[in-house]
């Protein structure tokens, strides 16, 4: 089975600055991928590239399709949410979920409907009077009664209580996701996702600079807390990152056997969010490490 | 799979998404095609209401006659009878005329928010999010607008007409007149709504470089569409006066403003002099009725070169507005 995403030294540029400087990218099917950066990284860029919302340069495939000349064709098997509540404030939530139902052959509104009853939001509910949580959860219903085999999530919890995160992520892994569907998301609050993920894109400025999965990382990245005495020795081993916790030293390594390490301090897995910090802001002579 | 299937497989989900995208488009401008219509109904009921009351009360109050009852004997003379229908035409295009400016207002409020709006509260990236193509989306939008509004301006218009004839058969009975025939055997509703209708298709073709250079402006601009829909040709034409004046450069501005002032003048107000209906004479001199003399000419007009340049400037503005909404991603 070919890539749902495949790219081959994508890049866009606004003016001088560019937003995309070459990435490479290989997404099978069946995966649930992070793109974590920091803002202004690229992330959302790549995103419009991948959706067709914007041209560029280089190869870019997805389910087989060119997103920006085939973008009509592409979202039959494909859906998205933008970062923030988007629905069109004059709407009505039946007006929408009937206008979904005309244009969408893969959209099953009995199932729109299911998730909509499990909310306060009303068929007659005008977009407008809702609060912004409401209309996020308005939008992740039809989203999520598309059958798709890409799906496309930008920050799509933002602005929702912690409950309601819950319940969705719980949603997606158990209702939504298979082996044939493949979900890419973008979302600051790493720790929410951190669990589901298979697959993990570090992005800096317009690059690629983690490119693994979560059984890579795992095996790869580890965290070593070191007392003061043994600190030069574990710096020799070089560390990708160092931070300070109380008086001891934490050190990020990249790809150095534990045998080593584990004589001088205690040995753990990291966690996606302190591999990120460690990847993007401390040392950032070391950021490049991929 | 035979082609008469694959062809039934591939068409049925394309018409209802076309069907979709125009009831989303009559629901997103209700008050424009729908409620507008019915206000203007409402307002004609009243005034109508008004006139039966205070007429009553005018004979009442001065005793005497003041609707001479002479006129109803003329009407029904035998002489009179072949003019019936052509005065009953006057009131339908005064009714009809007022719905077509109420539909030309909403248009042009159509048109400069019809690809401006999706960008401002954004809602174009979730439109973006279902697989519908930018074209069908911006023709959809152009037919919904020139073809179908005109449609439901159509039922407001043939029942406000009905209305109008209601009331004439009032005063022509408060005249011991007979409205079956001195008004229904000589009234044409339907046959006059539906001429109506033609002409008001053949006016769109002649304003879609109006509409379409609207929609240009709807897909461009930043903020403000109609800033731009006005300055951009006031400041062509300061520029071109400009030009004329000082380096005695004539860039045939002039042609091309009156060429609109006739196009708005002609086709907003449908029923200017250009058509002659005051005169309601042929070019024989031949008393002709009101509607034949409006259709005439507008169907005449189909063989000005004019119309069909206009409609390629139009072409070409709905071509760029096409590209705008797809390339443009400013909104993400």
């Amino acid at each position: 089975m070919t890539a749902v995403i495949s790219a081959r030294g994508l890049k866009r540029s606004y003016g001088k600055q560019q937003a995309l400087a070459g990435i490479d990218l290989e997404i099978p099917r069946g995966r649930i991928v992070g793109l974590i950066g920091p803002n202004g990284a690229g992330k959302t860029t790549a995103l419009k590239a991948i959706l067709g919302l914007a041209s560029f340069e280089g190869e870019l495939k997805v389910l087989g399709l060119d997103p920006f000349r085939q973008r009509t064709e592409l979202m039959q098997r494909v859906c998205f949410i933008a970062d923030t509540a988007v629905l069109p404030r004059w709407a009505r939530i039946r007006d929408l979920v009937d206008y979904t139902a005309d244009v969408h052959p893969n959209f099953d509104p009995d199932r729109c409907w299911r998730y909509l009853k499990q909310t306060k939001i009303k068929p007659s509910s005008k977009v407008k009077e809702l609060s912004k949580g409401m209309v996020v959860q308005a939008h992740l219903a039809l989203i999520l009664s598309i059958s798709a085999e890409l799906l496309v999530l930008d920050e799509p919890t933002l602005g929702l209580d912690i409950l309601f995160r819950k319940r969705f992520y719980e949603q997606l892994i158990s209702d939504y996701f298979d082996e044939n569907r493949t979900i890419l998301i973008t979302t600051h609050q790493i720790e929410e996702v951190e669990a589901l993920l298979t697959d993990l894109l570090f992005i800096k400025d317009g690059r690629l600079v983690l490119n693994a999965s979560m059984d890579q990382v795992a095996e790869r990245f580890c965290e070593l807390e070191v007392a003061p005495a043994q600190l030069n020795e574990a710096r020799a081993l070089s560390p990708i990152a160092e931070r300070k916790a109380l008086n001891r030293h934490v050190l990020t390594f990249d790809g150095v056997a534990r045998e080593k390490l584990a004589p001088l301090g205690q040995l753990r897995a990291i966690s996606v969010a302190d591999l990120f910090v460690a990847t993007m802001g401390g040392l950032c002579a070391f950021s490049e490490v991929v | 799979m035979s082609t008469a299937i694959a062809a039934r497989h591939s068409l049925s989900p394309r018409l209802r998404r076309y069907w979709g995208m125009i009831k989303l488009e009559f629901r997103q401008h209700r008050g424009g095609f729908i409620y507008a219509p019915m206000i203007v109904v409402g307002l004609l009921v009243l005034m109508m209401a008004l006139a039966a009351i205070t007429g009553e009360a005018k004979i009442n109050i001065n005793g005497q006659d003041l609707i001479p009852k002479g006129l109803a004997k003329i009407a029904s003379s035998p002489e009179f009878a072949q003019y019936r229908s052509s005065v009953l035409t006057g009131p339908f295009l005064a009714v009809a005329g007022l719905f077509h400016l109420v539909l030309s207002v909403v248009l042009v409020s159509f048109f400069l928010g019809s690809l401006f709006d999706e960008r401002k509260d954004r809602s174009i990236l979730f439109w973006k999010s279902l697989p519908v193509g930018d074209t069908e989306t911006v023709l959809i939008r152009l037919g919904t607008a020139l073809l179908l509004a005109p449609l439901a301006y159509l039922v407001a218009i043939f029942g406000a007409y009905i209305l109008v004839l209601l009331f004439t058969s009032y005063v022509v009975w408060r005249l011991d007149a007979s409205p079956l025939e001195l008004v229904w055997s000589a009234a044409q509703p339907l046959s006059l709504t539906l001429k109506f209708l033609l002409i008001q298709w053949l006016g769109m073709l002649w304003l879609l470089p109006v509409y379409a250079w609207l929609m240009l402006c709807s897909a461009f601009a930043k903020a403000r569409p109609i800033l731009w829909a006005i300055l951009v040709p006031g400041a062509v034409y300061l520029f071109a006066s400009w030009l004329r004046w000082t380096a005695s450069v004539n860039v045939g501005i002039d042609a091309v403003i009156s060429d609109l002032g006739n196009r708005i003048g002609g086709f907003v107000f449908p029923f200017s002099p250009r058509y002659a209906v005051s005169q309601g004479m042929d070019k024989n001199g031949q008393f002709m009725p009101p509607q034949d003399l409006l259709i005439g000419p507008a169907l005449d007009k189909l063989s000005e070169p004019s119309l069909w340049i206009g409609v390629a400037f139009a072409a070409a503005m709905i071509y760029l507005s096409i590209h705008l909404r797809r390339n443009r991603d400013d909104a993400l």
